[in-house]
């Protein structure tokens, strides 16, 4: 807290490696600051001070200001997107459309999901948040922390031939919905009001199935190519030779949650930390960036790729 | 933080005890702060006029405006004043409001200086350029002496996160 004349909190704070002026100007390590939204329902106390030198130079104790206190309103809001403009599909295949939903509001919500489709064209089964081969939600409903993003899988049975089928999946949040700006007094936490926020606390998003066969069968190809580089300087592939292996995905149609897996040849050794996709650097570990090795094989995770891109994921193994 | 090696509990109470002993001896100069916000009202010949207000309802991505009014009741000048305000959690600055002197900035609510004279050092080395969003505290300075009766307004524009 840096509110209150416990400024000196903030001094101890940052009294560790104390920062250093550099080309004149000030160095300073700030505290972290929250990401996220404040909570609905938090207080906010403004307070200012005044100060005065005393004629010997020291320091009198502040002047304290009133204080003002604003009560944050519960802002109700709901944003969805589709996870893909276009999806390839097989046509008579079962099929999964994922979507992600995001509590864009200050507090927890319920919101409750809805999926519009042509019965005619495709049979809908239900929702999932629990992945493309998860379970239909028995009540077609998330409920989501403030800022929560969730990812819910529309799910339809065979897709039959034809135009591109439009897949609609509307939220709405359960708390209120409706007119942007609307407010209920005192229905937020702690007395605070709550505020429809600027999209009516509803939102659609559509994603359009295309069941073009041959975009659906060859929507990713993966080249492999080595070069080799051994003690001497020559290409011989003698033990203690490196070898670089260059992988390249390329899409040309949209993938989502696109995994890359390549175990090392036997009779050779991964070189630790030689993995990188798109010339950037990923750790070994298991950890928040998109590749690791398990001690057999790599793995890249390149998420959702838009079609028409390419990953090149390149390692490096040396021959024992 | 308490195993610090510093005299922390004296720091913490003398803390304490300052707004205890300030609001004990009121002296000659006076300080308000009043938080607003902007609001559009539509005047009679049909145009709109933006207006501060008293904020009442606020929710994150509100634009507000911090008023600082001072004013020195006694009979003497008064020199060397400045007038602090740390940013409240919730609250991300931005800007001073138009038609108020610029603040020094503080990131940390020791050192003070003009927002684009301070670099916020990054956790793998190296440093960048202080924005908005990392400031902690605001000053004024008056660079005279604050006149018998004398007083004035600084300001700040702020967004609530």
């Amino acid at each position: 807290m840096h509110d209150n004349p416990v400024v000196r909190t903030n001094a101890l704070r940052f009294s560790l490696p104390l920062p250093l002026a550099v080309s004149g100007a000030l160095v300073v390590s700030p505290a972290v600051r929250a990401q996220n939204a404040t909570p609905a329902g938090t207080v906010i106390t403004n307070v200012a001070r005044l100060n005065v030198a005393a004629p010997d130079g020291s320091t009198a104790p502040p002047i304290v200001s009133n204080s003002v206190s604003l009560t944050l309103a519960q802002l109700v809001d709901v944003a969805v997107t589709a996870a893909l403009a276009s999806q390839p599909v097989v046509p008579d295949t079962a099929v999964a459309v994922a979507f992600d939903v995001t509590n864009t509001g200050n507090a927890d919500d319920d919101f409750a999901l809805s999926v519009t489709v042509d019965a005619a064209r495709a049979t809908y089964i239900g929702i999932s948040a629990d992945g493309a081969d998860g379970a239909a939600l028995a009540t077609p409903a998330v409920r989501l922390r403030a800022g929560e993003r969730r990812r819910v899988h529309v799910l339809l049975g065979p897709v039959a031939a034809g135009d591109p089928l439009p897949v609609r999946l509307g939220a709405v949040a359960q708390s209120a919905s409706g007119t942007p700006g609307a407010v209920r007094p005192g229905a937020g936490p702690n007395g605070a009001d709550l505020v429809v926020g600027s999209g009516g606390a509803r939102a659609e998003a559509v994603t359009l199935l295309g069941t073009d066969a041959a975009a659906a069968t060859d929507a990713a190809t993966l080249a492999k190519s080595q070069s080799v580089r051994a003690p001497d300087g020559s290409t011989r592939a003698v033990p203690g030779a490196v070898v670089t292996y260059r992988l390249v995905a390329r899409f040309t149609a949209p993938a989502l949650a696109a995994l890359v897996e390549d175990a090392v040849p036997p009779g050779t050794r991964y070189v630790a930390g030689s993995l990188s996709v798109d010339a950037r650097a990923v750790s070994d570990a298991d950890d928040d960036d998109a590749g690791r090795f398990d001690g057999t094989a790599i793995h890249v995770a390149l998420g959702d790729v838009p079609a028409a891109a390419t990953r090149t994921i390149r390692f490096q193994v040396t021959i024992q | 933080m308490f195993r610090s090696p510093f005299p922390l509990t004296a720091v913490a109470l003398a803390a304490v005890a300052l707004p205890a002993a300030a609001a004990a001896a009121p002296g000659p100069l006076q300080i308000s702060s009043r938080v607003m916000v902007e609001t559009r009202a539509r005047a009679a010949d049909g145009t709109t006029r933006l207006a501060l207000a008293p904020a009442r309802r606020v929710v994150p991505g509100d634009r507000v405006t911090v008023v600082l009014a001072y004013r020195n009741t006694g009979a003497q000048p008064l020199a060397g004043v400045t007038l602090d305000n740390p940013i409240p959690r919730g609250l991300v600055y931005r800007a001073p409001a138009p038609g108020s002197a610029a603040p020094a900035v503080s990131l940390d609510g020791r050192r003070y200086a003009a927002l684009d004279q301070l670099r916020v050092a990054l956790p793998g080395g190296g440093t960048r350029a202080a924005l908005p969003d990392d400031v902690t505290h605001v000053r004024w300075r008056l660079d005279r002496p604050l006149t018998a009766g004398g007083g004035g307004e600084f300001a700040f524009q702020a967004v609530l996160h």
